[in-house]
């Protein structure tokens, strides 16, 4: 069923999807689909996300009162639906990046240890 | 949750949208529309996926996985029916074992008494060495003035009888005497009408009365205007002030009338004194032990007062003051906590059976948690899955047991002290206990099994095809050992039964003394009136007794003042012997007014000299007739025949010794017979006479003919009271014969339990081990080696477990020597007896699933590859 190109792209970990997304807004509120290309176009098309599924995660955000939406309109004048990051959400980002770097970071020490 | 409803309705529109876009987008790449839309579903993914894990978002997940696991739960115990109904029965049985006796221990223990601010309640009583405890009157009023530590004190007398006459069918009542402020100080108002006033407790004032609910609704139709009415007791006109609730337990009568406190028994100097029952309200925050010095100074501060012939008993008066509430209870409470220890057993034994079957199912269901957890699921979540499966059981177990518990409270109302104010209610409290000894069931059945199938291996199981030996051998030991206690906690309560069964049975066996078959007993009371003459009623019990003895049916018919087994009516006095006037006597000794024939009536053996004759009246020669015991008592080896003896106040006239007749058991037939003495009632006229007749068949057949017999001497004489001798032997030991029922029915709940247990784990094992036994038969081994090897493991636990109950026993049967009779609480028959019979129980137990297991086919026994009884 994959194509060559599909199974070199990586599958998001657990929980990086959030992440993704509050780093997204941090530029400016986003309509879902928007967010989506975002993430997909800044990785250079490397991570793969299954769009349907970034709906759960901008849920779970509001939920958590990290995001928060507004009514706007798109570029073509299209009523649309604006996630935009609240400060509780942009405090986040800051944990979250740093837990990431940190991760990361022990990761590639693990997996290159003589560099 | 708002918010999050109105994301979820707009959450269609927004994927909707969002695939839109990602369409458009394609169209703009250069796709056609077709294509592009396609595109764009397949890069947006699983739709309903989405929503679903959405919702998810929003709705309270530990509730929502509680439900999953309800639905999972439900689901597994259909599918496993006949687990299911033998976990939830055992539960209920634990339960609601549990519950029921705790209702009781609630209504009786643990609720305060329903009086206004109960813990100030006391009991005070003065001991004297021998006798009763009681207060004697004449001491009374100094603790009434003089005391420094009750807010209010009380009395009441002893509960007397009378006849209530004029209104209907003359009738016996219970009548007490209380002093005028004693049920303002319990709080108890009356329904009807007020209170006793403090101007009714003096003499010629106390001619009031306040009536039970009970009387007032059976006899006066719960007329309200009773109130100011007069009614007749023993030919006294009393005035209906009110009525009392029917709650109002404490002092028990039908009637209550004041006490006049400037009577003359109040006096030290009275020929007569009364025994009292104090009660009194603490001063707030006075302690019971201050309370206590301090009655007991002024009570010694009274001896002075008394004449110095009363300075004997006086001089080692000692008082004590204890709560109300262990008063009224103080006899039911050793039995509360043994039938609560019993019925703790039988949960215990419960849980321990439940906690079998789930380990038995959770080995079985190995291969299931193993692929959960290969497909990752937490050990967490599955550990919380299996407590869920308990949690069912034990809820669905705990409604059944309440239910069938609180219908058991019904049986378990003779419990309940008569004298104590107390009702069983089924209310929150009661519901409380239940669950949490459900709660604490759940742990202990719940935890373990649930927590050793969680650790199952997972490559391990799914390579051994659902049975993983390591978790096997190691659950089996655990299980064996629970069936080994439960064997030990039900030869503990089997012990305990059989103990008093034994007692019941010694008790049954002990020779009475007389001969109880066909007799009927009619006590008639006669009023206790102004113009009291002895003589009258004298006259009155020989015109009864005439007219009974020549009823159809009646073989033989005499009087007594007292009747074996029955209540202490007679007087008890200190006898004296004439020419052995330093002869002291240790106790007073029952005397016993009879009519002469009624040691031939009841059939008690003349040992020397001759009864009463109709010779013996009262102006001759008094005589007495004593029982062996009082004889040897007195006179040792001596001859008494002709002795002259005196008892009562001086000065009493010397009785002449007559006759010796056989003991009896008079009190009880656990008592030993005491020293009595019996006089002709024609000599020594009582007011309070029971008729007693033999009949050819039935005797109660007689009673309305005794009945009317009495009536037609005297229109206004009710009977007291009207029993043949099998219900007053009945009586005497229907405590004894409830408990040794009470405890039987929990011994055979836990011998059962157990032996379900014990088949639980013998046909477990069985199962286990078909293929091995399938490969033994192949190779030649017997059926008969296959069935020993599997009873040996069954009688090892069985071995181990009666091991562990013995030592039980031995320790804890002492808490029920209180309640056995001429049987030692290690009394080496009833362990081996009831050793050799769950013996032989666990031995069946072993013996069907070994049977089954010993006659498999090899055949089938080698193709099987199962994991486990389902």
């Amino acid at each position: 069923m994959s194509t060559k190109e599909e199974r070199e792209r990586i599958e998001l970990l657990q929980g990086t999807l959030d992440l993704l997304i509050l780093r997204t807004l941090v530029r400016g509120p986003a309509h879902g689909h928007a967010i989506a290309k975002a993430i997909e176009f800044n990785s250079d098309e490397v991570l793969q996300v299954e769009q349907g599924s970034l709906y759960p995660a901008l849920h779970r955000l509001i939920k958590r009162g990290w995001i928060a939406v507004e009514e706007g309109t798109s570029e073509n004048n299209r009523r649309a639906k604006f996630y935009r990051l609240t400060t509780k959400g942009r405090k986040q980002l800051k944990v979250e990046t740093s837990k990431w770097d940190k991760l990361a970071g022990a990761i590639a020490r693990i997996l290159r240890p003589a560099e | 949750m708002g918010r999050g409803k109105r994301m979820l309705e707009e959450l269609d529109a927004d994927i909707r949208e969002h695939i839109e876009r990602e369409t458009q987008d394609n169209i703009e790449r250069g796709m056609s529309p077709e294509e592009a839309r396609y595109a764009a579903m397949r890069k947006f993914g699983n739709v309903m996926r989405v929503k679903e894990e959405t919702r998810e978002v929003w709705c309270s997940t530990w509730l929502d996985e509680l439900w999953q696991d309800l639905r999972f739960g439900l689901r597994m115990l259909r599918k496993s029916p006949a687990f299911a109904a033998i976990a939830v029965l055992t539960l209920a049985l634990g339960i609601g074992t549990n519950t029921a006796i705790f209702s009781v221990v609630d209504a009786v223990l643990l609720r305060p008494l329903p009086y206004n601010d109960p813990s100030r309640l006391v009991w005070a009583t003065e001991h004297f060495g021998f006798g009763p405890s009681t207060v004697v009157s004449a001491d009374f009023p100094a603790w009434k003035e003089r005391n420094h530590v009750f807010e209010q004190i009380g009395a009441s007398g002893g509960t007397g009888g009378a006849n209530l006459t004029g209104a209907g069918e003359p009738t016996r009542v219970t009548v007490n005497n209380v002093t005028t402020g004693f049920f303002s100080m319990l709080g108890v108002e009356p329904i009807v009408g007020r209170a006793f006033l403090p101007s009714e407790g003096k003499k010629g004032q106390e001619h009031v009365a306040l009536l039970n609910e009970d009387l007032w609704r059976s006899r006066f139709g719960a007329d309200t205007r009773i109130v100011s009415k007069a009614i007749q007791l023993d030919g006294t006109t009393h005035t209906v002030v009110g009525v009392m609730p029917a709650s109002l337990r404490y002092p028990r009568a039908d009637v209550w009338t004041p006490l006049a406190l400037d009577d003359e028994i109040f006096s030290p100097h009275s020929p007569r004194w009364m025994m009292l029952a104090v009660i009194g309200r603490l001063k707030p925050r006075m302690e019971m032990r201050q309370a206590q010095s301090d009655l007991q100074l002024l009570t010694q501060a009274m001896n002075k007062q008394y004449p110095p012939q009363a300075s004997r008993f006086r001089e080692h008066v000692a008082v004590e003051v204890i709560s109300l509430h262990e008063v009224l209870v103080h006899n039911v409470r050793s039995l509360l906590m043994i039938l609560l220890g019993a019925t703790g057993f039988v949960l215990l034994i419960a849980c321990a059976n439940v906690s079998n079957l789930l380990l038995s199912r959770g080995v079985a269901r190995g291969r299931e948690i193993a692929v959960r957890v290969a497909l990752g699921a937490g050990r967490l979540r599955l550990v919380r899955q299996l407590l869920t499966e308990g949690l069912l059981l034990v809820v669905i177990g705990a409604l059944l047991g309440s239910v069938t518990g609180l219908w058991a409270t019904k049986i378990l109302k003779e419990l309940i002290p008569a004298g104590l104010p107390a009702d069983m209610h089924l209310d929150q409290r009661i519901f409380a206990f239940s669950a949490v000894i459900s709660a604490v069931a759940l742990l202990i059945f719940g935890l373990v099994p649930a927590f050793i199938a969680s650790r199952t291996d997972v490559n391990e199981t799914l390579k051994e095809g659902g049975v993983h030996l390591s978790a096997i051998s190691g659950t089996h030991r655990l299980r064996g050992l629970m069936a080994a206690g439960e064997i030990a906690l039900s030869l503990i309560l089997l012990i305990g039964a059989g103990l008093l069964s034994r007692s019941f049975l010694r008790l049954m066996e002990v020779p009475l003394g007389f001969d109880p078959n066909h007799l009927l007993i009619a006590t008639v009371a006669r009023p206790l009136t102004v113009d009291f003459n002895s003589q009258l009623h004298a006259a009155f019990f020989r015109d009864s007794l005439q007219r009974i003895r020549s009823l159809p049916g009646v073989t033989q018919a005499a009087l007594t003042e007292r009747y074996p087994l029955g209540p202490f009516r007679n007087a008890t006095r200190i006898v004296h012997v004439q020419g052995a006037e330093d002869f002291r006597p240790m106790q007073p000794v029952s005397v016993t007014a009879i009519s002469p024939d009624y040691f031939h009536l009841i059939g008690v053996r003349l040992l020397s000299g001759r009864t009463f004759s109709e010779g013996d009246v009262a102006d001759t020669q008094r005589v007495a007739v004593l029982n062996q015991r009082l004889a040897h008592m007195i006179f040792g080896d001596r001859n008494a025949l002709g002795q002259h003896i005196g008892f009562g106040p001086p000065p009493a006239p010397w009785s002449e010794i007559v006759g010796i007749v056989a003991d009896m058991r008079e009190d009880a037939i656990e008592r030993e017979p005491a020293p009595e003495l019996f006089v002709p009632y024609t000599q020594h006229p009582s007011f309070v006479m029971s008729l007693m007749l033999r009949a050819d068949s039935n005797p109660e057949a007689l009673a309305s003919a005794v009945r009317s017999a009495v009536a037609s001497v005297d229109k206004n004489q009710p009977v007291s009271e009207i029993m043949t001798m099998d219900e007053v032997l009945a009586n005497s030991v229907a405590p004894r014969r409830f408990r040794a029922l009470l405890l039987g029915l929990f011994a055979a709940l836990a011998l059962l339990l157990a032996a379900i247990g014990i088949y639980g784990v013998i046909a477990y094992s069985c199962s286990l081990r078909t293929c091995e036994f399938g490969i033994r038969i192949a190779l030649g081994a017997d059926r008969t080696d296959i069935l020993k090897l599997v009873i040996r493991q069954g009688f090892g636990l069985t071995v181990i477990g009666l091991g562990a109950g013995i030592a039980g026993a031995i320790g804890l049967t002492r808490y029920l020597s209180s309640l056995l009779y001429e049987v030692k609480p290690t009394d080496p028959l009833t362990f081996v007896a009831v050793s050799l019979i769950l013996s032989a129980v666990a031995l069946v137990a072993c013996y069907i699933p070994a049977r089954r297991v010993a006659e498999v086919d090899p055949m089938v026994a080698l193709s099987t590859n199962r994991s486990g009884p389902q």
